[in-house]
């Protein structure tokens, strides 16, 4: 709920668009990231309210709730065309339409936080089973979270070139710069939606390392290829080829630290992998506007495509031995 | 007391259907909207900087 009313707070903060000290509260308090994400949070709370349903579900319930958000996420993406629509069907001006969108993501931000007070209090996490949790965490664990560990520098440069840096700064400077690209960011979304669906069908043929390695690869090498591209539409290819790939490693990456280490500390583990990967994507995008500015257009995606690449490298090394139990039996 | 897991399941899911539509919708339009507003390429990072260490 509280969250609900957060997200409805950066769309206000679009909305009104204050000097760049507000927006910065507003926008770490809204959550205003830019990658299109919701907080993860939410599927925590699913699986947390629902234990019963995930665990009688396992397999089809719990992966309809992890893909669900993807779908949604489309939806809006989507809705991403709505200030044009109203620039030409209401003769607005096109910051009145922005700021008009915005107003409508706040309210639906209210709405969203209206309709949580009638779930039933069975959702709500009880006390002793929170109390009950160990703090203790086994070396399985402490031995996956060390070797995440050891590539969090290289996810610190990677964090750069993200998508999101792309979608945030790339495109809207060729905007501005009166090469038009169209609208690729819309496509990014449906393409992201359908290639990652299939990690769960590839998992189970080549494994879940392998998936999360060598699907990412690729899509880092497009985005190092789009830095070099001869022209714009090779470039907007190149980088939905990268969309496309790019968020296949997620849900194999949970899926591997829910596998590998035990039921009750797989919070604990999913936590660290999720909280790199989150301080790191934002140090990136601001250093990536920086060198935008300062080195050159495309430095931020030489810079962290490469990074990637060795993040991708040393991820298989530090893993390719820990295999999942449902892999070492076949 | 029997625990009406679907109507809470459909409460959950639209709430963050909204949540979702809201995010992806700005996701798509942030950059644009912010460069077209005047901010320059380091300010909008730093936004977005913010707005990814905000997000739990």
């Amino acid at each position: 709920m509280v969250l609900s009313l957060l997200g409805g707070i950066g769309a206000l903060a679009l909305a009104f668009t204050p000097a760049v000290p507000v927006l910065l509260v507003m926008a770490f308090v809204g959550m205003l990231n830019g990658t299109g994400t919701d907080a993860r949070l939410h599927l925590l709370l699913s699986k947390q309210s629902f234990p019963d349903w995930c665990r009688t579900h396992r397999g089809h319930g719990p992966r309809l709730v992890q893909r669900c958000p993807r779908y949604r996420r489309f939806a809006g993406a989507l809705a991403a065309a709505l200030p044009l629509l109203l620039q030409r069907w209401l003769a607005l001006p096109l910051l009145t339409s922005y700021r008009t969108v915005f107003f409508g993501c706040a309210f639906l931000g209210v709405v969203g936080a209206i309709l949580y007070p009638f779930a039933s209090v069975a959702v709500e996490v009880s006390k002793s089973a929170t109390e009950a949790t160990p703090h203790h965490v086994s070396p399985a664990s402490k031995k996956v979270s060390q070797n995440w560990r050891v590539c969090f520098p290289l996810m610190r440069l990677a964090g750069i070139s993200d998508g999101c840096t792309c979608c945030l700064l790339v495109f809207p400077a060729l905007w501005s710069s009166g090469r038009k690209p169209g609208h690729p960011l819309l496509c990014c979304a449906p393409a992201e939606c359908c290639l990652s669906s299939g990690a769960a069908w590839l998992a189970r043929r080549i494994g879940l390392v392998k998936t999360m390695v060598f699907t990412h690869l690729p899509s880092s090498m497009f985005l190092v290829a789009a830095a070099f591209a001869p022209s714009l539409k090779v470039a907007i290819v190149l980088f939905l080829c990268r969309e496309a790939l790019v968020e296949m490693d997620v849900p194999t990456r949970q899926s591997y630290v829910a596998a590998v280490v035990l039921p009750n500390e797989r919070t604990f583990a999913s936590g660290i992998a999720n909280l790199a990967r989150n301080i790191f994507w934002a140090v990136g995008s601001s250093v990536a506007g920086f060198l935008m500015q300062n080195v050159a257009f495309s430095a931020p995606l030489v810079i962290g495509g490469g990074a990637k690449i060795s993040y991708d490298l040393l991820l298989y090394r530090a893993f390719r031995n820990l295999a999942p139990p449902e892999e070492q039996s076949t | 007391m029997t625990v009406p897991v679907s109507r809470d399941l459909l409460i959950i899911n639209t709430a963050a259907f909204l949540r979702s539509f809201t995010f992806g919708l700005t996701g798509v339009v942030l950059g644009i909207y912010l460069f077209r507003v005047g901010l320059s390429s380091f300010n909008i990072g730093v936004v977005v900087a913010a707005g990814l260490v905000g997000r739990p």
